[in-house]
C-alpha cells in the first residue's frame, strides 16, 4: 500500500501552474517540452517521492532543471553573427496590444535569477526557503531577487504602470 | 487583484492545451515504460464505466457507483500509483477497447 494518490491526480491539480511557470522562465517556444519533460520524469521518479513531500515544490525544481537544459542547448544551438538587434527580447512587428503579452515580455527581459524568484514564488506559490533551495543561496537572497524582480516590472511594464497593476 | 492573478494572466493557457500536453504525456509514458496502469472511462448501457488496464491486460473494470476516484485510489495502493488517463492507450500489452 503506498497511500500516494494516482499520478493523474497530481497532474491534475498542478499541471495549469508547472505549465505557468515553465512559459514564465522559458517562453512560449519551448514551454511545452519542459512541462511534458517535466512530468514524465516525475512520473518515473514518483513511487519514489517521500510521503509528505511538497509535490509542488517537487515539481517545480525538477521543472527548474528542465529549463536549465533547455536553456543550455539553446545556448548551444545559437549561431553567432555580427551584429545583434537593439532590443533582443522576441517581439514580432505586429507585437500583440494585450497587456498579457506585454507583461509576459518584461518578464522575459528579466535578469534569469530575478525571473525564477518571480516565477517560483509568486507563480507557484512556493515560500522563499523552497525558493532558495531550488536557485541557491538564502531565502532572503530569493526574497531580494523575487522583490527586484517585481520593482523592475513595474518600472519596465509599459502597459501597466505603478502598482494599480503589480500589486 | 494579486501578483499572482496579474502574472498568471500573462501566461495564459488556451484551451485543449493541457489536454493536449497530457495526452502527449500518457504517450511517452507508455513508450518509456513507466506507465503502469492506464485508464478510460467508457460509455456503456449501464452507464460510465472505468476500465483499467497494466501491460499484463485489464485490472479492473468500475462502475460509476463504486466512485471512479477511490477505485483510482484502490489501484494506486494495490498496484501502482503510476496512473494516468489514456484516451488512447496502445503499445505493448496495454490495450483497452471497447
Amino acid at each position: 500500500m503506498t497511500g500516494k494518490p494516482p499520478f493523474e491526480a497530481i497532474v491534475a491539480a498542478h499541471g495549469r501552474t508547472v505549465l505557468c511557470v515553465c512559459r514564465a522562465v522559458l517562453g512560449p517556444a519551448d514551454a511545452d517540452d519542459a512541462w511534458s519533460e517535466t512530468f514524465l520524469s516525475a512520473l518515473k521518479a514518483y513511487p519514489a517521492l517521500p510521503a509528505g513531500a511538497n509535490v509542488e515544490a517537487w515539481l517545480v525544481t525538477i521543472a527548474h532543471r528542465k529549463a536549465i537544459d533547455v536553456t543550455r542547448a539553446a545556448a548551444r544551438r545559437a549561431i553567432p553573427v555580427a551584429e545583434t538587434p537593439e532590443d533582443a527580447t522576441p517581439s514580432a512587428p505586429d507585437a500583440d496590444p494585450d497587456a498579457g503579452a506585454e507583461l509576459a515580455r518584461a518578464v522575459a527581459r528579466l535578469p534569469a535569477r530575478q525571473k525564477h524568484a518571480v516565477a517560483y514564488h509568486y507563480l507557484a506559490g512556493l515560500p522563499y526557503a523552497e525558493v532558495a533551495a531550488i536557485i541557491g543561496g538564502t531565502p532572503e537572497a530569493a526574497r531580494r531577487a523575487a522583490a527586484d524582480g517585481i520593482a523592475s516590472l513595474r518600472r519596465s511594464y509599459p502597459g501597466a504602470p505603478g502598482s494599480r497593476v503589480l500589486p | 487583484m494579486n501578483t499572482y492573478d496579474v502574472l498568471a494572466r500573462a501566461f495564459p493557457d488556451a484551451p485543449g492545451d493541457l489536454s493536449r500536453l497530457h495526452g502527449r504525456l500518457a504517450t511517452a509514458a507508455e513508450r518509456d515504460g513507466v506507465l503502469d496502469v492506464a485508464y478510460r472511462i467508457a460509455d456503456s448501457p449501464v452507464g460510465p464505466l472505468l476500465l483499467a488496464a497494466t501491460e499484463q491486460g485489464l485490472v479492473r473494470v468500475a462502475y460509476a457507483r463504486e466512485g471512479h476516484d477511490a477505485v483510482l485510489q484502490a489501484l494506486a495502493d494495490q498496484v501502482s500509483p503510476r496512473i494516468l488517463h489514456a484516451a488512447r492507450p496502445g503499445g505493448g500489452g496495454m490495450m483497452l477497447r471497447t
